[in-house]
């Protein structure tokens, strides 16, 4: 539980996504560095959703994978969409057995043969950007050390697509997110402004960076009303 | 204040109910001026996932806690590190004691906290005056951060460490979402963020519910903040 796991998928993460550029080819990336890290995974999709209904495909391992997240976008339903809307892993060993939960969805997985999914939110509090789907197509359960890897993965996935529109440095966007100033003021500007928390969240950043000050800061001021919304409205 | 500590933990749990009666039974049994509890980050250090004052700058001190600090020390060594004078342990620690002297604390002690045999993280508690722990309270603060553990995990084998590395993966996500929830509702309802927080609690209290699902209910616009206020009311 010390950073060394953290620190090998990490690489392993950069090794695939080095040389990419744009969300898609990177949502891509990602997923191949899923297939080539965790044992037992057959194909990985990578979804960003807007909200439980809407949804936008950005990476797959392959057309199976592709062809899945459809599947659950199209019925609404599925571990992934799940995952998501619980801000939770869904870890599903045996869709068979669990037909009761996706009915729709467990039928469609049996036609294409799938048998075993697991769901990974890609979130940061609040910010909910989407999901990792890891697909199997025998049954049976992730090892414990392949979850807390695939938790990782999705983990680093959410940090590089977050960094991806800001250009922003890991461990300062890391650090910046353990100041709760930072996220209170993230949500108060979300409520306010009536706008989503990641919107809310890039604005905070985007006003800091434009008025040389640090995010931290400028969330303090906002907390303590001494910087009028509109500033930020754009 | 144990026996409610225990009763969470047999009940229906989250670790961000566990975590808050931890830090409180250290202030009422302690005597403690702020609490925090870290936590080997899987990504890498120590990282806050609990803290009586969210005041940034007892966040930053105890976060200050990369390279050196009694936390650092405590899970390295996987024992207790006593520190019951600041003035005098400025050598081991210089920028760390020279950051809690600032904040107003005078004494520390770091407990670590234990699972399957290693040292997974530490509950620091601090005093604001030279404080001195005696057997007893050694002994308590070991227990409060036993039931940390257990809080976090419950399950039992080789794979709860693994289990763990993933559950403090949630548990900071949850810290974020809980912060997340509480600016919304401050901003909904126009009140400070303090107002806005114990009405959050409030109202998971009240529905016997957890703070984890009314704060994803919350960001996840499932829940209107005005709910809370008329829950609040009607109470």
């Amino acid at each position: 539980m010390d950073g060394r796991s953290r620190d090998r998928l990490a690489r392993a993460v950069e090794e695939f996504t080095s040389a990419v550029s744009g969300r898609a080819a990177l949502a891509q990336a990602l997923c191949a560095a899923c297939l080539h890290v965790l044992p037992g995974v057959d194909a990985a999709a990578l979804t960003l959703r807007a909200n439980a209904r809407a949804e936008e495909m950005v990476g797959a391992s392959d057309e199976w994978a592709a062809r899945l997240e459809e599947i659950q976008y199209t019925l609404g339903e599925g571990p992934g969409v799940s995952a998501f809307r619980d801000a939770t892993p869904v870890l599903v060993a045996d869709l068979g057995s669990d037909g009761v939960r996706w009915p729709g969805f467990s039928a469609a997985a049996a036609v294409e043969g799938l048998t075993a999914m697991f769901a990974f939110p890609l979130q940061v509090g609040g910010i909910r950007l989407g999901t990792l789907d890891l697909y199997r197509r025998r049954p049976g359960g992730l090892t414990a050390p392949a979850t807390a890897d695939a938790a990782m993965l999705a983990d680093l996935a959410t940090y590089a697509l977050l960094e991806q529109s800001e250009q922003a440095d890991e461990d300062q966007l890391r650090m910046t997110l353990s100041y709760q100033d930072v996220n209170m003021a993230t949500g108060l500007l979300a409520a306010q402004l009536r706008i989503s928390l990641e919107d809310a969240f890039a604005r905070l950043r985007a006003h800091a960076f434009s008025s040389g000050r640090s995010v931290l800061d400028v969330a303090r001021d906002l907390l303590a009303r001494r910087i009028p919304l509109d500033r930020l409205a754009d | 204040m144990l026996s409610e500590l225990t009763a969470n933990l047999v009940d229906r749990h989250d670790a961000e109910s566990v975590l808050r009666l931890v830090t409180a039974a250290c202030e009422s049994l302690l005597s403690a001026s702020a609490t925090g509890v870290l936590l080997a980050d899987p990504r890498g250090g120590l990282s806050v996932v609990s803290a009586s004052d969210e005041r940034a700058r007892f966040l930053e001190l105890l976060q200050s806690q990369i390279d050196e600090g009694p936390c650092v020390d405590c899970v390295r060594d996987d024992a207790m590190v006593a520190c019951p004078d600041l003035e005098d342990g400025a050598g081991r620690w210089p920028a760390f004691t020279r950051a809690a002297l600032d904040a107003g604390f005078r004494a520390v002690h770091a407990v670590p906290m234990r699972l399957a045999g290693d040292a997974v993280g530490g509950l620091n508690v601090f005093y604001a005056a030279v404080t001195p722990w005696e057997a007893w309270q050694e002994r308590l603060g070991q227990v409060l951060a036993d039931l940390a553990v257990l809080g976090l995990s419950q399950d039992d084998g080789p794979a709860r460490t693994h289990r763990l590395a993933e559950q403090t993966l949630t548990t900071l996500n949850d810290r974020v979402m809980l912060a997340h929830a509480i600016g919304m509702v401050a901003g909904a309802l126009d009140t400070s963020t303090d107002e806005a927080r114990r009405l959050i609690f409030g109202y998971a209290a009240t529905n016997r519910g957890l703070v984890r699902d009314v704060a994803r209910k919350l960001t996840g616009g499932d829940l209107d903040a005005a709910a809370l206020l008329q829950a609040a009311d009607a109470s």
